[in-house]
Order: C-alpha cells, then sequence, then structure tokens
C-alpha cells in the first residue's frame, strides 16, 4: 500500500504520463490551490473527489492553463510547464494542450456548427487534418460513443447526455494522451448521466489515462484506480480506490464520505 | 485667432439657445412622460377602442422619423385652422414622440412586475384602482426609471430638430453665429461641445439614479 | 392627388436608402474595429476607443451633420450633400454598432472561449469561426432595431440638402400646400420600408435560429 503521494512527498521520482509538482494558485491573498502533487502512470484513471470549493475543478483546469496557476510544475505528456502566475509561452501551452483533451460539465459545444463540424473542425485547424480526413474520425468517433446517426445535428437539437458524448468524440478527435473531465455527468439526470458513464468506462477499459473531477462515487470506485480527496484547496488523501472508499485515513474525509454516503 | 476667446465671445449669443432647447426638452418629457403612462395602460385595457388609439398613437410617434412627425404638424396644422408658435409645434411633436418611446418602458415596467404581486394585492383586499396605484405601479414604475431616463437623455438631443422650423434654440443660434462670421468649423464644435457637456450631466444624474433605485435590492 | 404626391416623394426613396445603407455598411466596419480596439491589450488604444465612442454618442445627429457639412469646407475639403449626409451617419453608427457588436460579444458564455481553448484551436480561429458567428446571430436583430432608427435618422439629411425622402415631402408641402397629406405619404413610405427591415431581419433570425435548433 505504498501508493499514498500525500502533500509531503514530492513525487519526483516517479516517472509517468502525468506529474505534477507543488501545484499552487492564489488571487493576491486568497489561496485557492496549494502544494498539490500527483502523478500518474499511462493508462491510469484517477478520480478526484471532495466538497464543492475544495480546489478540485480548479486544480483540473490549472493542468491546460484554463487557469494560471501561480507555483509548480505540470508535466503531462511530454509537455512540460513551470507556473510562474501567467501563461506559458506559446509552444509550450499549444502542447500542452495539445496532449489534454477536456470535457466540461456544460458541454461547451460550438451552437452554431453540426456535431460534423463541431468535432472536424478542430482537427482542421490544430492538426491541420484534410476535410475527408477529418469526417473519418470525426465517423468513427461518433459510432464510439453510440451516436452515428447525430453528424447532421446541431447541438441544441440533443439531448444533454447525447451532447456530453460529442463533446467526448470532439476531444478525443485530437488524439490526446490524457483526458480531463470536468464534473461531466453533473448537469445531467441521475440516468441520463449513466449513457455519460459508460462511454467514459470504455474509454479507461481502453486504456485512456483520465483525470476526472465527480460526484459519482460508483464511478470513482468501480472504474478508477485511485481516488484523490481534495479539500480546502488541497490533497487530504490519495489511494487506490477500494481503499479510500472503505478505510479512508483521513478524518476529513471520513466525514465528506459519510455526507454523501448518506444521501 | 484664439479659439477660446472666440467662444468666450459667442457663449452670450448661444446662452438664450440653449435654454429654449432646455424649456423644450422639459416640457416635452413633462407631458410625454403622463401620455406614455396613459398610452401603456389603454394598451393593457379591455376596451379594444383604447388599445387601438393606443397602438395608432404609439406607432405614429415611434414609426415616423422625429423630423417627419415636426414637419407634418407644422405645415398641417395651420392648414386646420390652428395657429401656434414654433415653440408650441415643436413641444407638441415632441411631446408624441416621447409618450411614443416612454409608453414601450411602461409597458415593460408594468409587465415585469411578477403576478404574484398582482395576486397579492387582490388577496389583500386591494383591488382594481387602489391595487394598481399603490402596488403595481410603484415597482412598475422602478423597473421603468432607467430606461425613461435615457430616454430623456435622447430627447435632449432631439430637441436640436427644432432648429429646422425655426425655434429659436440652440442649434438655430449657432446656425445664426455661423451665417454672420463663416466660422462654421468652430461655431458647430462649439456647440458640440454645449449639447456633449449637457449629456454628460444627464447621464452622471442617470447613473446616480439607477444607482439609488438598486439599492433596495442591494445586500447591505 | 395622392398619388401625384407619392411619385414626387418616391423619388427620394432611393437616396434615403442609399444613405442608410452605406452608412450602416460603413459604421458597421468601423465599429468592428473600434470594438477590437476596445478589447486591445493597450491601454491606450482601449481609451481612445471608449472617448471615440462616448464623444460620438453625446453629440446629436444634426450638430454632426451640420459640423461635417458647414465646418469642413473651411479646410478646404468641399464634400457633397451626399458625402457629408454618408460621413455624418457612418460617425454616429460606427458608435452604435460597437455597442452592438460588446453586448453581442458578452452574450457568449465563458465555456464557448474555454473550450476553444482547451482544444487548442488559436486566437484568430477562436474569434473568427467560434465567437463571431455566434456573437454575429445574437447581435442581428439588435442590428437590425438600430438600421430601422438610422432609416429614420436619415431624414435628417434633408436639413443638408439631400434629395431623400424628407426633402421631397417638404418641396411637395410647399408647393402644393398639402402640407398633411406630403408628410402623411412621407410617413408612409418610411413605416412601410421598416417593416419590410424589420419581417425581413426577423425570417433570418428565424431561420437560423430554427437551423441550429434553439429557441
Amino acid at each position: 500500500m505504498g501508493l499514498s503521494f500525500g502533500t509531503k512527498a514530492p513525487p519526483t521520482a516517479l516517472s509517468g504520463e502525468v506529474v505534477v509538482t507543488g501545484l499552487g494558485k492564489s488571487y493576491g491573498a486568497a489561496r485557492v490551490l496549494s502544494d498539490v502533487n500527483l502523478a500518474m502512470n499511462e493508462g491510469e484513471v484517477v478520480s478526484i473527489i471532495g466538497p464543492s470549493g475544495a480546489g478540485k475543478s480548479t486544480f483540473l483546469r490549472c493542468l491546460n492553463y484554463l487557469e494560471v496557476p501561480t507555483e509548480g510544475k505540470i508535466s503531462i505528456g511530454g509537455a512540460h510547464v513551470v507556473a510562474g502566475g501567467k501563461l506559458p509561452d506559446k509552444a509550450s501551452l499549444d502542447h500542452l494542450r495539445r496532449v489534454t483533451g477536456m470535457v466540461f460539465q456544460s458541454f461547451n459545444l460550438f451552437p452554431h456548427l453540426t456535431v460534423m463540424e463541431n468535432i472536424t473542425l478542430p482537427q482542421r485547424k490544430v492538426l491541420g487534418s484534410s476535410k475527408e480526413q477529418a469526417q473519418a474520425v470525426a465517423e468513427r468517433l461518433l459510432k464510439r460513443v453510440g451516436l452515428p446517426d447525430k453528424a447532421k445535428a446541431y447541438p441544441a437539437r440533443l439531448s444533454g447526455g447525447q451532447q456530453q458524448r460529442i463533446a467526448i468524440a470532439r476531444a478525443l478527435a485530437l488524439s490526446p494522451k490524457v483526458m480531463l473531465f470536468d464534473e461531466p455527468t453533473s448537469a445531467l439526470d441521475p440516468e441520463i448521466g449513466l449513457e455519460v458513464l459508460a462511454v467514459m468506462r470504455d474509454l479507461a477499459d481502453e486504456g485512456m489515462t483520465m483525470l476526472v473531477v465527480t460526484h459519482e462515487m460508483h464511478f470513482a470506485r468501480d472504474v478508477s484506480d485511485r481516488i484523490m480527496v481534495m479539500g480546502n484547496g488541497g490533497v487530504l488523501e490519495i489511494g487506490p480506490s477500494e481503499q479510500v472508499m472503505s478505510q479512508p485515513q483521513n478524518e476529513r474525509t471520513r466525514q465528506f464520505l459519510k455526507a454523501v454516503l448518506d444521501r | 485667432m484664439d479659439l477660446l476667446t472666440q467662444w468666450l465671445g459667442w457663449l452670450p449669443d448661444l446662452a438664450p439657445g440653449l435654454g429654449v432647447s432646455l424649456q423644450l426638452t422639459g416640457l416635452s418629457l413633462l407631458f410625454g412622460f403622463p401620455l406614455g403612462l396613459l398610452f401603456a395602460v389603454m394598451a393593457a385595457s379591455k376596451l379594444a377602442p383604447l388599445q387601438w388609439i393606443s397602438f395608432l398613437f404609439v406607432e405614429i410617434g415611434r414609426g415616423l422619423p422625429a423630423l417627419v412627425l415636426l414637419y407634418l404638424l407644422y405645415f398641417s396644422l395651420p392648414d386646420a385652422g390652428i395657429t401656434l408658435t414654433s415653440l408650441m409645434t415643436a413641444i407638441i411633436a415632441l411631446t408624441w414622440n416621447t409618450g411614443a418611446y416612454a409608453s414601450e418602458y411602461f409597458r415593460a415596467g408594468l409587465a415585469a412586475v411578477p403576478l404574484g404581486q398582482k395576486e397579492a394585492a387582490l388577496t389583500s383586499g386591494l383591488r382594481g384602482w387602489s391595487g394598481f396605484r399603490l402596488i403595481i405601479l410603484p415597482q412598475a414604475l422602478r423597473i421603468s426609471t432607467p430606461p425613461l431616463a435615457g430616454l430623456a437623455v435622447l430627447v435632449f438631443q432631439g430637441s436640436a430638430l427644432a432648429f429646422v422650423i425655426a425655434v429659436p434654440e440652440l442649434m438655430s443660434k449657432a446656425f445664426e453665429i455661423g451665417s454672420i462670421t463663416f466660422e462654421y468649423l468652430s461655431v458647430y464644435v462649439l456647440t458640440a461641445v454645449v449639447y456633449g457637456s449637457i449629456t454628460l450631466v444627464f447621464l452622471a444624474l442617470v447613473r446616480v439614479l439607477e444607482w439609488r433605485l438598486g439599492r433596495h435590492l442591494q445586500r447591505n | 392627388m395622392i398619388t401625384q404626391l407619392l411619385s414626387s416623394i418616391a423619388q427620394g426613396v432611393g437616396l434615403t436608402l442609399y444613405v442608410t445603407a452605406a452608412s450602416l455598411i460603413i459604421g458597421g466596419v468601423i465599429g468592428l474595429v473600434l470594438v477590437g480596439a476596445a478589447r486591445s491589450p493597450i491601454a491606450i488604444i482601449r481609451s481612445i476607443a471608449t472617448l471615440y465612442i462616448n464623444i460620438v454618442r453625446v453629440i446629436p445627429p444634426i450638430t454632426w451633420l451640420f459640423l461635417i457639412y458647414f465646418g469642413l469646407p473651411q479646410f478646404a475639403l468641399r464634400l457633397t450633400t451626399i458625402q457629408a449626409a454618408i460621413i455624418g451617419f457612418s460617425i454616429i453608427a460606427s458608435a452604435f454598432m460597437a455597442e452592438i457588436y460588446r453586448s453581442g460579444l458578452l452574450s457568449i458564455p465563458d465555456g464557448q472561449r474555454e473550450a476553444a481553448h482547451a482544444l487548442g484551436l488559436s486566437t484568430v480561429t477562436t474569434v473568427g469561426h467560434i465567437i463571431t458567428p455566434q456573437a454575429f446571430r445574437v447581435a442581428l436583430p439588435a442590428i437590425a432595431t438600430y438600421g430601422i432608427g438610422l432609416l429614420k435618422d436619415s431624414a435628417l439629411a434633408s436639413t443638408i440638402g439631400v434629395r431623400e425622402i424628407t426633402y421631397y415631402a417638404q418641396q411637395c408641402a410647399k408647393q402644393t400646400h398639402e402640407g398633411l397629406l406630403s408628410f402623411v405619404v412621407a410617413g408612409l413610405l418610411y413605416i412601410v420600408i421598416s417593416l419590410a427591415v424589420a419581417l425581413v431581419s426577423r425570417r433570418v433570425d428565424l431561420t437560423l435560429r430554427r437551423k441550429i435548433g434553439v429557441a
């Protein structure tokens, strides 16, 4: 059971797909993230849980610089960035965003583009794919998320669950090395959320490296390899999913799990 | 030529024009706002003829360019045996125009009062007119006030149109000075500065008003 | 009588439309530049854009026209009445269009920009393919409403002698002494054009909405 990377031991010795060291973020005097460390191997799935306001989303959004961290180091799939409170140079930023794919709570599909265009536009602009290449990739991914017949639809015509599956396909189309999920089912009715979780489960089975901020305790327990529990902008504990769920080490983790599971 | 000396020399000639502009604006607002409220209430009435009259007056007042409305009255009233000064004609035209736009804001304000307030008024025994006057209207006015204040600024700018029917307001005075001195550029820049400064003062007042009206919605 | 008046006054429709459309297009392009400048990272450019927008808006349109038509020739800049009107209304339209674009941009949720960033789209692609098309669709009804406002403002061009609808109505009123009828005809022409613009814009807006499936 040596896999507990608490806040004390910086995991510099570990190699892997994702290595985050000492990540912190402050707005002036307000500290929203402090000394977050995380090392993930290729193909690993880590769920981030914790009460609201714990800094889970902020942490995730720092990894592709939607939020700018003020300190720490990020290394994902060969992209390395040292945080300094401002955007890194363009090449590093582009690289970081190339290797990460993100799925948002509110889907954020482009409403004026069809499903097909949503998936092909980034490929053509970022990867320089031809129209035919991009469409072939899109068709394959639409099949994979179970929506092969929605290529011509506009997002507003789709249910939330369908939109989120399209958003996953859009992110996958750029062949990211790591997928970041920011509460992907929070905006959905529970039974609709299941269809999104099923797609994510398949993705995990296929060996995608995934970092998932979630409130779905079943998903966290059953699909992820490890669970990271956050509170007050820091890591409370991290460990194998079964262990964190059944024998949490940290007192605040116990309180949080009790509150969630009793609901 | 010292621009400032030139401008200072013209100001005494422009001042009475500004007075007329402000008078025209003030009276148009004074008559136009109640007219707008009347149109709004008529539009909400259950009597079809009242609705139609309101619709007609509002659509003419808003649909026609203010200048056309002004000319329409100016050229047709004398034929109907009504002789008015140009200033009176301008006041009527601008009042109509103001009332038409204001009615839209009043309507929006009345529509924005939640249905629950009307029901609460009814169940508190405030029926009909007293419920409208004591419960609905004050809330509607609060909502309508910021756009109405914005309208007041536009009415001031619109008062410049009265120039075309020879009302001796600011633009007319500027034109007079221009035709005598041929310093058109300078005199119109000065006029623009005068209009601009007064408008800025208006806008500042509007902002204070918005802040005061919003206060009851702020938490502390 | 009324057909005679109509045929005389309708001669002005062409110039009314020309002045309005030209000013809306030129003003619309300048407005784009302004809204870009107002979001510039350079503080001086931002302040200049904001100052320009505010100065334009606090001065009455007729003052702008006179300033340009009577004032500029002092710099040996001889303008035809039509040129002066188009310059004046373009300046005025640019400030209002900039405001319309700005609120269109504000209506785009942050998530759209974030999704584009997360996908690694460049700023140019994000602005060109993601933000602008959405902002334009949102702004379309406001642009049409402003266009109708500008159409009515264009009546002011008659005061410097542009032979548009109001100019001819005024001539008819003086010559025929049918003041009421002349301006009723002029008013009707403005209302008909306004209604046509409103109908077309509503149709386009509805088509766009229906196409992408938003209510």
